[in-house]
Order: structure tokens, then sequence, then C-alpha cells
């Protein structure tokens, strides 16, 4: 496999063993000790391979059922570029102040990796967090 | 990184610089294909065809006259580029229905478009709207009917 193609890989692990499936231990083999995340408001931006596990793993307790389906995954270079879209049940506890309504919740997101030595070093996403806000009913609907 | 894939990247930069850092709306054709598709549009807003994009430009322009976007890094594969990007500005003009703040905002956006025959033919992603409604402090703010 070339190096773009190994990258990929890396990046389609990533959401489907850690995001996923919650297998957070997977994140010692494709994701570097120092990390670093340009998150955004909503979701946060974990700096450091422990502190990304710890929250994912405390999403998942708010969201166990969570779904990352990939639509898209490019690369160039040292990065990757993905676009997805997450499906979950709100179940598992407070989130932003909603309480847990067990109702469904589905939001698109898109994100940008650099690729280390075969390990993940930076990330940057932005999420459709207007629509999740929306949806937990934390803020009204706009009219555009 | 093949020759046509250095020049989707080349497009999109001129598109930031000589259309939106230019707020040249009339130039919009130059860069965007009059079948493009939007898939990340707006609520209620035509994801088919041009219209819908110049709408949201013209509303952009003259909310955020000064709008200034800054790209970061750009990933081409095939026929796709996506861009990341800074987007700088102040709330100087209506943005749907909400009235100037005069605030500044500073957010990321991150997109792919996907170009054929040297123009923008599908968007997917965008802005983070949430971080420009909150640094705009637009949450709880009244919204007037936009139109």
């Amino acid at each position: 496999l070339s190096t773009t193609e190994q990258n990929k890989e890396i990046v389609r692990r990533f959401y489907a063993e850690v995001m996923t499936a919650g297998n957070v231990e997977v994140c010692d083999e494709i994701v570097a000790e120092d990390f670093h995340d340009h998150g955004e408001t909503l979701f946060g931006s974990p700096q450091g391979r422990e502190t990304l596990k710890a929250a994912i793993v405390g999403g998942h307790t708010i969201f166990p059922d969570l779904n990352v389906t990939l639509e898209d995954l490019l690369a160039d270079g040292d990065y990757v570029g993905v676009r997805g879209e997450m499906r979950t049940h709100h179940t598992g506890g407070e989130f932003l102040g909603a309480e847990a309504t067990g109702n469904e919740l589905q939001w698109k997101g898109i994100a940008m990796f650099k690729i280390v030595d075969g390990m993940i070093a930076e990330r940057w996403f932005n999420s459709d967090s207007l629509s999740v806000v929306q949806q937990l009913g934390v803020v009204p609907p706009l009219t555009f | 990184m093949t020759a046509a894939e250095e020049q989707n990247k080349e497009l999109i930069r001129r598109w930031v610089e000589e259309f939106v850092n230019a707020r040249a709306l009339d130039r919009i054709g130059d860069f965007m294909a009059e079948d493009c598709y939007d898939h990340s549009a707006m609520p209620g807003m035509n994801p088919e065809g041009i219209e819908g994009p110049r709408s949201l430009f013209q509303t952009m322009f003259t909310a955020f006259p000064q709008i200034h976007v800054t790209i970061e890094d750009q990933v081409a594969e095939g026929d796709k580029v996506m861009t990341r990007a800074r987007f700088r500005g102040r709330h100087e003009g209506d943005f749907f229905g909400f009235a100037p703040t005069g605030r500044e905002f500073d957010i990321e956006g991150i997109e792919i478009l996907r170009i054929e025959n040297g123009k923008v033919k599908e968007r997917w992603g965008g802005i983070n709207d949430m971080n420009l409604m909150a640094q705009l402090e637009l949450f709880g703010a009244q919204q007037e009917a936009a139109g």
C-alpha cells in the first residue's frame, strides 16, 4: 500500500474501531502520544492521546450506540480529509443541559487529519453543531 | 499529486482571493458551475444551481463587508479538494434578519469541493455556524423575518 492509502486506513480504523466500537485502546496503535486537536466549541479539543481516549469514553456513556458512517475519504501527502455522518440515540445521560430523551440524533461532520510515521498527530474538525443543539432543543430553530 | 489535482487546488485558492476576498459577486460564474449542487445548503435554501450560493454570498458580503478568508491547508485527491480556512470579519449589516451587532468573528471552516470542467460542481461542509452564532452573540437575539 502507498503511504496515502495507509494513512486512509488509519483514519478508517479510528472511526470504525475507536469512535463507533468504542475500543479506545486501539488509539495506542494509531494516535500519537502528543496528539494535538484543533476541535470546536461543542465537542471540545482533547489534547494528548490519553485525554482523547477519556473524551471518547465519556462520549460513549452519553451516546452508547454512536455510529459513524464515512461518506468520503481523501488523502494527499501527510493529510487525510474525511466527511461522514454520526447517528446515535441520546440514552446515556445529560448533554449540554439536555436530559437523555432516547431520541435519535443525526449530524454531519468533516475533519482533516495529519499523520506522522503512521500515527494520527493532529486533527481539525467541524461538526454540524448548530443542528445538534437544535435537535437537543438547547437552542430554538432559526429561520434562513 | 497529479497536475490536475494541483490545478484544482489552485482554482480554489483563486476563488478565495479573486471572488470571496474581493467580494466580487459578479464573478461567481467564473468559479461555480450553473448547475452546481450544495449538499450542505442551509435549511430553506435551494441546494440546486448557482442561485443559492449567489444569494448566500450576497448575504455574507452585506452582513460582513470586510470578510476575509485565509486558506490554511488543502487536501486534493481525484476531482475533489478539501480546504481548511479561517474566516474573519465584523457583523456590520443584516444577517438573516439579525440586526448588525458590530461584533467580530474568527472562525474555522472545512469544506470539500468537487471540480468539473474547471468549476465547482458540488460542495460539502462549510463554516462552523454555531461558533459564528456564539461569537456574534446571536443565541437568544431577536431574529426578524428573513428576506
